[in-house]
């Protein structure tokens, strides 16, 4: 039954609420073992792409068809869903010891996981509408929940965007269901696929509004930097690495199970791409400059990794839209990446936020001595995200190269590899201000976050080096949802793939990286210590030093890059948004003042008018 | 079967004793006004499935069809009195946990505008129409005034609202007698096709104005935030959950029964859509809650008239749906709304911030209500929403579904500024001790919920409603049909 | 000309007075003598109702046995039932409306209803 995967979670956050309001640890362990049940009866559901379940209802006169299938697609995402929730519910049984909201995040943390298996299961508009709209209301409130007053504005602007967007698709998906009496994602692609090309091209546009939205892709990203910065940071995690995803797994569904691609496939092209593809692509490039250079410019570490986020998106989008073998699988194995090591990074933050109060880098400062595993979490993972081997992260950075490289799309590849390499700048930023350099006085006695909260993140390190070494395993799911969809698949062993001009053998990297490291430990267990001083003892050349802090800098880092961009920057498409709003209120604003003065005299006199204007309006015609 | 007479009769007879019960014990006349809604509801069920099979058409003083004023109650006006009365019935409990100075006064005319309105919706006689809708109004103006202070200006200006909609309304019946020689609305409906176009344009016009004030439509509706932000809670709440809708009921009989001209519902279409545009971008503005409420519900009305004047069963079908949730949730707005207001001893949204934590049911009451009413799923708001879009965009009407949403997202953007407000920020005012509301709160959540998930429970009258409206040639047949 | 006259003055006058009523709502400011124009109005209405009824050289509509006159020579007699009830409601709607005056009056200390502005937009 694949409602049960829908509905558990969903019955379960009622209980987890209850419960929570009498135990505080309750509702997260609640989540823990709805999540491990999920992942466990999802692993049973495994190369079982046959199950299907309908529900025909007539509703108010409408026939209609609820439909679950399970795919490899579906299948992936929503394993990715439960295994990511565990590890946040063990995460947060003891860091929402002081979280005033804990009750309502559970509840709408299961019912998000819910909605998510049920976006995943989805086989046609109305069901795929229904959970979509559940997940957003929930996040809506999760990210409300956030600590500080920003998170409702954020919350806000993210609710308006995605209610809006969602709107639109369900007038596209009403007009097909019109056309074709059903809502399933089969029969609208027949139609699509048969219709005019200008209109399925239009419709499917509109259909994918949504995933942009949620995908946080350029110019509609502008909600993601502070919904992931001020949401609880418990849900980033999920919010960045889940959540962003499940855009891309509608962008998925539109470009191959609605055609999009294969409508596109006959209209102008770029170097063998339609030019709609590549408009995509070079969405995704934007997205990916865009991201990086505002993730730079952060001094708050949840909304840098935000911004980091956004760019990472960009990967993915680029990877599907040129939609080449290597390309696809490239995104898929990034996409998973991009979930874990977002995660260990936010959990990092988390528990540094759990020790701290601060989100501000600059209030922070050689944290490495007091949170060591912290630490080593944080440093892999943004290894991982700078794309640097034997991580994962490399892997699937690479693969897209390859794809890109394969077909000489210049621009997307100049802008993937900036994206790369000044990725290092701003994930260098928190590591740098917050774990290295001088421990701020206030923070000398802070300890190690406990246990439940280390095992999140040491699984997260383990995963990210083991999917680091052997890619195979990933790029064995891939390659199903690749013959699934039906898109060529690529070569691979469990530790090498095959790229376009070369094969990646992680294994032989992974032996010289070990072997490297070794040396270098060697060295350094060998070699003459170096005395260790106090952190407040600098050199400062016979000069008394008051504030030994000002020694460290943190804030504004990358001054001289940044104001390379500050042009750039001071034109934010936040602000063409809220002037467009601005202008919308202003209009309300003079209509009310206008019309409602509060004269009785007014009022009698539109009856009249309204009497006169209709009746000449009937004269004439 | 129950004679339907009561259903107007005892809620008159007992809001004129209702002085005397006052005398027999303090509390009694809110406990009558409770078992006189009550009576009314079980009276309604008593008829349902007979109404469903065939309307019942009484008629009164033992005359024929088109000599007696006649009652008729088909689908229809069942859907409607089952609002209006239900709307009474939630408010009357919701009043046991009130105190009002003049009580036997307010009870009065508390049922007074129950009968009122339930005599509108299942009157067979035009006259008789205005009438009842005189009774209403007047019992709201008031109403209206037992606030105090501001909410006689409110009463006032509606008054005199009111006084010219009944002088246009009036007008409008003159001129339809003079042409036809009959108040009976089915003699009407017959005869409608020989009366002069002329006289016909002006007199739809006078009925558009005439009802038009009590179905809330722009521009003649000002006063409406007035009314709803100075009245009494349970005054808000009757008005838009049973007075509107009785407006509605009256608008839609006159313009599909008496005159059905494409013209005239295209004035309503165009209307609707101003009101609701208007409507929302003016909730939007708004610093005071219940003034907030006012505007969201003129909105709501705007989008009911612009959709069932669309004209097409399915539309209709969403229209009346749209008004059965919107009375649902609005009086559970407007009496969580209440009681955060006395709680926090201000309207001003502002002063609400973090009053979730205090007020709980309260605060459940305006969330679940306000994200009915933005369409979550499985709530009812979702459904009529889908029926809404589904059946605009089913008339080729592409510009007022686009409308329609953008109308959505305003509210979205004005709604959840409370609702974040309510749980999400810091309490700033020293909260005061208020009444219970948790029986009905529970009421209509229930509601809220029973519609969203299961929406076929009223599927059959909704259908059979719609087909009552657009086909007015039965409704012709079935009162004239016997002689 | 005369009789001209005689068949419209009925209506004219009516809706004369439904003009100047509607003219007196939307620009007096002082509340009674808006009252007044809305009373003015509700005049005009219920002439104008009765003069749709109006049969010229016909009897009251009354039947007895001292009377026994031909039916068809009554005048209508519904238009003249309706405007006994429209009648009826018209004072009571004037008779609330001055009580609300009466108490704006002591609230506000005026009848400038310009000058009663607290409910805007």
């Amino acid at each position: 039954m694949l409602t049960n995967y829908i509905f558990i979670p969903i019955a379960a956050a009622f209980i987890a609420y209850i419960l929570n309001k009498r135990n505080r640890k309750a509702g997260a362990v609640i989540t823990a073992l709805v999540s491990a049940y999920l992942l466990l009866s999802l692993t049973a559901l495994y190369g079982r792409w046959d199950i299907t379940q309908s529900f025909n209802l007539s509703l108010m006169g409408y026939k209609i068809d609820f439909l679950l299938a399970v795919n490899p697609l579906s299948w992936l995402f929503a394993v990715m869903t439960a295994a990511i929730s565990i590890l946040i519910a063990l995460f947060s049984i003891n860091s929402q010891e002081n979280f005033k909201f804990s009750s309502v995040f559970n509840l709408n943390f299961l019912i998000i996981i819910g909605s998510m298996i049920g976006i995943v299961f989805a086989r046609d508009f109305l069901t795929l509408f229904i959970f979509w709209e559940l997940m957003t209301w929930t996040s809506f409130y999760l990210i409300s929940a956030g600590k500080k007053k920003m998170a409702g504005r954020a919350a806000y602007r993210y609710i308006i965007l995605s209610a809006g967007a969602a709107y639109a698709f369900l007038m596209a998906a009403i007009f097909i269901f019109q056309q074709t009496g059903s809502f399933a994602f089969d029969s609208a692609a027949e139609f699509l696929v048969a219709n005019s090309p200008a209109q399925s091209i239009m419709l499917l546009l509109v259909i994918s509004l949504p995933f942009i939205v949620k995908a946080g892709i350029f110019p509609l990203h502008i909600w993601v930097k502070d919904a992931h910065g001020n949401a609880p940071k418990e849900f980033s995690p999920f919010l960045s690495g889940m959540m962003l995803k499940i855009g891309i797994y509608g962008m998925i569904v539109v470009f191959y199970q609605l055609s999009f691609f294969k409508i596109i496939e006959n209209t102008i092209a770029y170097r063998g791409l339609p030019l709609l593809s590549y408009l995509f692509a070079l969405l995704g490039a934007v997205t990916i400059i865009t991201g990086t250079i505002l993730a730079i410019r952060q001094e708050d570490m949840k909304k840098l990794v935000a911004y980091s986020s956004i760019s990472q998106m960009g990967y993915i989008i680029i990877g599907i839209a040129i939609a080449t073998p290597l390309g696809f699988s490239g995104s898929m194995l990034h996409l998973m990446n991009h979930l874990i090591f977002k995660s260990t990074i936010f959990l990092a933050l988390a528990a540094v936020i759990y020790r701290t109060g601060t989100t501000k880098m600059y209030e922070m400062g050689g944290l490495i001595f007091r949170m060591p595993l912290t630490f080593a979490a944080y440093l892999t993972a943004i290894i991982a995200l700078a794309g640097i081997p034997p991580t994962n992260g490399f892997i699937s950075k690479w693969v897209i190269y390859q794809a890109l490289i394969e077909k000489g799309y210049l621009f997307l590849a100049i802008a993937a590899f900036f994206g790369s390499i000044a990725s290092f700048m701003y994930v260098f930023k928190p590591l740098s201000t917050v774990f290295l350099g001088q421990l701020k006085p206030q923070h000398q006695n802070i300890k190690e976050v406990p246990l439940l909260m280390k095992i999140p993140m040491l699984i997260l390190i383990l995963v990210i080096v083991l999917f680091g070494v052997f890619p195979g395993i990933q790029m064995n799911i891939i390659n199903q949802i690749s013959g699934y969809l039906g898109i060529e698949t690529v070569n691979y062993t469990l530790y090498s793939i095959q790229g376009a001009n070369g094969a990646w053998n992680s294994l032989l990297i992974f032996n010289i990286f070990s072997a490297g490291f070794i040396i270098a430990l060697l060295l350094f267990s060998f070699a003459k210590k170096s005395k260790l001083v106090g952190l407040l003892d600098t050199y400062s050349s016979g000069e008394y030093i008051t504030d030994a802090e000002s020694y460290h800098y943190a804030y504004q880092y990358y001054r001289p890059f940044d104001r390379l961009f500050d042009n750039l920057a001071a034109k934010s498409l936040t602000d063409f948004y809220e002037t467009l709003t601005k202008n919308l209120v202003r209009s309300g604003e003079g209509l009310r003042r206008a019309l409602a003065a509060g004269k009785l005299q007014n009022y009698a006199l539109y009856s009249v008018l309204l009497f006169v204007i209709l009746a000449a309006v009937g004269w004439i015609i | 079967m129950v004679n339907l007479t009561l259903i107007i009769a005892i809620p008159l007879l007992m809001s004129f004793t209702m002085p005397i019960f006052k005398m027999l014990n303090q509390k009694l006349p809110k406990v009558i006004a409770l078992l006189t809604t009550a009576f009314n509801l079980l009276v309604l069920t008593a008829n349902f499935s007979q109404i469903m099979d065939s309307a019942i058409i009484i008629e009164l003083g033992g005359w024929q069809a088109p000599l007696a004023i006649n009652l008729y109650v088909g689908p229809l006006a069942l859907l409607a009195a089952f609002l209006i009365n239900g709307s009474a019935f939630i408010l009357s409990i919701y009043n046991l946990t009130q105190d009002y100075k003049f009580d036997d006064k307010f009870y009065l005319l508390f049922l007074m505008i129950t009968a009122g309105a339930s005599g509108m919706v299942m009157t067979g006689d035009l006259f008789n129409l205005f009438v009842f809708i005189e009774i209403t109004s007047i019992a709201a103006y008031s109403l209206t005034a037992f606030a105090g202070r501001d909410s006689y200006e409110a009463s006032f200006k509606y008054l005199v609202i009111g006084g010219i909609g009944s002088v246009f309304m009036l007008l409008g019946i003159g001129f339809t007698y003079s042409a036809v020689g009959s108040l009976n609305l089915a003699e009407i409906a017959a005869s409608a096709g020989l009366i002069n176009p002329l006289l016909l344009q002006i007199t739809a016009l006078l009925f558009l104005i005439g009802v038009g004030i009590e179905a809330e439509l722009f521009p003649l509706n000002f006063w409406v935030p007035d009314l709803y932000t100075e009245a009494p809670t349970a005054v808000s709440g009757i008005m838009s959950g049973a007075v509107s809708a009785a407006g509605i009921y009256a608008l839609a009989r006159i313009f599909f029964t008496l005159f059905p001209a494409q013209s005239f519902l295209n004035y309503l279409l165009y209307l609707g859509a101003i009101t609701l545009i208007l409507g929302e971008l003016i909730a939007y503005q708004q610093k005071n809650i219940k003034r907030m409420l006012a505007y969201s519900s003129l909105a709501q009305m705007g989008l009911i008239v612009a959709v069932i004047s669309l004209g097409t069963e399915g539309a209709v079908r969403a229209g009346l749906f749209q008004l059965v949730n919107h009375s649902i949730l609005k009086i559970l707005l407007f009496i969580s709304a209440g009681v955060l207001i006395s709680a926090a001893g201000s309207k001003n949204i502002d002063d609400l911030a973090g009053l979730g934590s205090k007020k709980k049911t309260a605060a459940f009451g305006f969330t679940i209500a306000a994200m009915g009413i933005l369409g979550v799923p499985f709530l009812n708001g979702f459904i009529s929403k889908f029926m809404i879009i589904s059946s605009s965009l089913n008339a080729d009407q592409f510009l007022l579904t686009v409308l329609i949403l953008l109308a959505a997202v305003i509210e979205i953007a004005y709604y959840l500024k409370v609702v974040q407000k309510l749980y999400f920020e810091d309490l700033k005012i020293e909260v005061k001790k208020t009444a219970v509301i948790t029986i009905p709160v529970v009421l209509l959540t229930l509601m809220i919920f029973g519609l969203g998930i299961y929406p076929q429970l009223i599927a059959d009258p909704l259908e059979k409603a719609a087909a009552e409206l657009i086909n007015n040639g039965s409704y012709i047949m079935t009162v004239l049909g016997g002689m | 000309m005369l009789n001209f006259l005689e068949e419209w003055s009925f209506f004219g006058g009516s809706i004369l007075l439904i003009l100047i009523g509607l003219y007196g709502v939307i620009t007096r400011k002082n509340m009674i003598k808006i009252l007044i124009s809305l009373a003015l109005m509700d005049t005009g209405v219920n002439l104008m109702l009765v003069a749709l009824g109006y049969v010229k050289a016909a009897n009251a509509p009354i039947l007895n046995s001292v009377v026994q006159t031909n039916t068809a020579a009554f005048v209508d007699p519904i238009p003249q039932a309706l405007v006994l009830t429209s009648i009826v409601i018209g004072t009571a709607v004037l008779g609330l409306g001055l009580a609300l005056v009466i108490k704006i009056y002591d609230k506000f200390s005026t009848l400038d209803i310009s000058k009663i502005r607290g409910l805007k937009w």
